[in-house]
């Protein structure tokens, strides 16, 4: 315990150096956080729902149509594109931070926490969003946003996982740094950001079960909007979570010994 | 490993592997075979053991395994076979500021690294104030570290680094950094840490401040420690090595051949009192000629007068012979812009014949920390004109008759 505390004192300002270094210098600053996912939204709503008429199936509030898709939608991207964002990255994290690699003694691993840290701080101004957004709009606040932290733990050791397993991958395999881009792109339409996995065609459902992103953004979704989430769904992608997480630290201190000679 | 060595190094190789395909390296390095396959060998079965308060200098040529040896010490670098075992605070002078970003201010990258170092966030604010005053950077630490200059980024690392109170040392080439003011603190700074009994270990090219400074010196070559020892013997070894090589004196001077720092800079270097004068060199009739070494340099004002230190080189880069003005017990006198001139004279040259090359350094006041050196900055040929031979003619006597049987 002492010793994540410590690390992930140290991990912070790692984190809070490169939130305050990609924003650095631009008029809208920090706001570019908000501003992007935002406009995401709004192109993806209003193609899915303007052109292809889609609506959220199982939606509990029909009425406020375009908005409840909207939000919801929102919900999901929020997840997904924290998960893709730390996945592209990681692929080059230790390259990214040569001088922490090759010519000081550093816990490198840190960088991979600092990673999470830092999509955090952008998810959790993309959620005072929306839970402003819903409360605006009249959604009102929910006692089930009480299960969020315990969902976005969940979304965190996933990116921990990612991360981990992937920087030190990425260091032997470039390669990597254009597959998982290209990986993430498509996996959008394979996960239930568009639309739920219930509304899923049988044909499809099974690859949805296999992304490991799909029971956390269902169980986010389920905590922002009050819908039921069936935990035993649940129960397989958790352990699988946790072997990959194993699993990549194992990788990680494996493949470690090599970094300083590879970035 | 008893308490009283602070470093050990048992069998440690260091490679690197040279092959190029990028799965098969992974699936190396996943099933431990990484001293499989083309190898470029940085360090051979290194054995070293290092006690605390020792000061041990690293010498050898270029690429001889030197910066890899101190990364491995420092733990930057990963010995592939082999273990290492340090005890004690480690203060690693390797690549000054390494671990800055520059987007941070400096206070920021203090806060960062101080745990990197061994400290606690309480110690590290605790330190902070004596941490920015030694460097010497004012207000600017609030400011990001983009914005410094590089004298100030080195002062404020190398203040950060030896802030910690480390136990051990590990510098590589420069022994002072920064502005002549800030070097000769840095200096001081880094000989007051010896004497509260840490250990130093560092590397330099130049072998007259290993001998001075330390008393032992590992000789690196090729990745394999050729020898380790007293410094001087080290010295004598290595240099006696690179006349065998012929490679003395154009290492040296491709290595070194003129350096100033902004504490003493060297100006014109004389050799007079030649015979006569053919091309470049001057030619000295040996026992007959005074050979006479004039130099100028100028030095900071602020810091205490430097000494000079001459050496007379044979052809294939060996002393033959040396004059300190601190070992003379010579006040060298500068004017109030810090200028010296002083002019070394060897009465009767009593060199025999051949080439030889004078090589000129000035020294910090206690003559350990170099501020500039001009190396092999002038050649003279002498000549004779009997066939003694070797290289000095002795002062001599002889005793002809009985032969004495006791003492």
């Amino acid at each position: 315990m002492r010793w994540l505390i410590e690390h992930l004192s140290l991990a912070w300002p790692l984190a809070k150096r490169d939130v305050m270094a990609r924003y650095r210098g631009s008029a809208a600053g920090l706001l570019w956080a908000l501003l992007a996912p935002l406009a995401m939204v709004a192109i993806y709503a209003l193609v899915f729902q303007g052109v292809f008429q889609a609506r959220w199936v199982g939606s509990a509030r029909p009425t406020t149509g375009g908005i409840d898709y909207a939000a919801r939608l929102f919900a999901g991207l929020m997840v997904f594109s924290a998960v893709a964002d730390v996945a592209g990255r990681a692929t080059r994290l230790m390259q990214d931070n040569a001088n922490l690699v090759k010519r000081v003694v550093f816990p490198l691993e840190l960088l991979c926490v600092a990673l999470v840290m830092q999509t955090a701080v952008h998810t959790a101004l993309q959620m005072l969003v929306l839970a402003a957004l819903l409360v605006v709009l009249g959604e009102g606040a929910s006692w089930t946003w009480l299960w969020l932290p315990v969902a976005w733990s969940w979304v965190l050791l996933l990116q921990l996982a990612l991360a981990i397993g992937l920087a030190a991958l990425g260091c032997y395999l470039r390669d990597l740094q254009h597959i998982v881009p290209l990986v993430t792109s498509g996996l959008l339409f394979l996960s239930p950001v568009f639309y739920p996995t219930a509304a899923a065609p049988k044909a499809l459902r099974w690859l949805l079960e296999l992304n490991p992103l799909s029971a956390p953004i269902e169980l986010v979704r389920a905590a922002w909007f009050g819908d039921a989430f069936a935990w035993s769904s649940a129960v397989l992608p958790l352990a699988a979570m946790a072997l990959s997480l194993a699993a990549a630290h194992w990788l990680f201190v494996r493949l470690r010994p090599g970094f300083a000679d590879l970035v | 490993m008893t308490d009283d060595v602070v470093i050990e190094l048992a069998g440690v190789n260091k490679s690197y592997s040279l092959e190029a395909r990028p799965f098969h390296r992974l699936w190396r390095q996943l099933t431990g075979q990484v001293d499989r396959g083309r190898q470029h060998h940085a360090l051979w079965d290194v054995d070293l053991r290092i006690r605390r308060g020792e000061l041990v200098g690293v010498i050898g040529r270029n690429g001889a395994g030197k910066s890899t040896l101190l990364q491995v010490i420092c733990g930057v670098l990963d010995p592939t076979t082999g273990t290492r075992k340090v005890s004690g605070r480690i203060a690693a002078l390797l690549e000054l500021g390494a671990g800055f970003n520059p987007e941070l201010t400096g206070r920021e990258n203090v806060r960062l690294n101080g745990p990197l170092l061994g400290l606690s966030g309480a110690q590290i604010e605790q330190r902070m104030d004596e941490i920015v005053d030694f460097a010497g950077i004012g207000d600017y630490i609030d400011q990001p570290v983009r914005s410094y200059s590089s004298g100030m980024f080195v002062r404020l690392a190398f203040s950060m680094a030896t802030s910690v109170d480390p136990d051990i040392l590990v510098i590589d080439e420069a022994l002072s950094v920064g502005d002549g003011m800030f070097a000769h603190k840095s200096f001081e700074r880094i000989m007051a840490l010896k004497d509260r009994g840490a250990t130093i270990l560092f590397c330099s090219h130049s072998l007259f401040q290993v001998e001075s400074l330390c008393t032992r010196a590992i000789w690196l070559h090729d990745g394999r420690v050729q020898f380790d020892g007293l410094s001087h013997q080290a010295v004598v070894e290595y240099s006696a090595w690179q006349s065998r090589e012929g490679l003395a004196a154009e290492e040296a001077v491709a290595a070194n051949p003129r350096f100033d720092s902004a504490a003493a800079q060297l100006g014109e270097v004389q050799v007079l009192g030649a015979h006569q004068r053919e091309g470049g060199a001057h030619e000295f009739r040996s026992g007959i000629d005074d050979l006479r070494v004039q130099v100028r340099f100028s030095s900071d004002a602020k810091l205490p007068c430097p000494t000079l230190g001459i050496t007379l080189h044979t052809a294939d880069g060996r002393v033959v012979s040396s004059a300190g003005s601190w070992l003379d017990g010579i006040d060298l006198q500068r004017d109030a812009t810090g200028r010296v001139d002083a002019t070394l004279r060897f009465n009767k040259l009593p060199l025999l014949k051949g080439r030889y090359t004078v090589s000129v350094y000035v020294l910090c006041d206690r003559a350990i920390n170099l501020y500039a050196a001009a190396e092999h900055v002038a050649a003279i040929d002498v000549v004779q004109h009997d066939v003694q031979q070797g290289v000095v003619s002795l002062p001599r006597s002889w005793q002809v008759g009985q032969l004495q049987t006791h003492g």
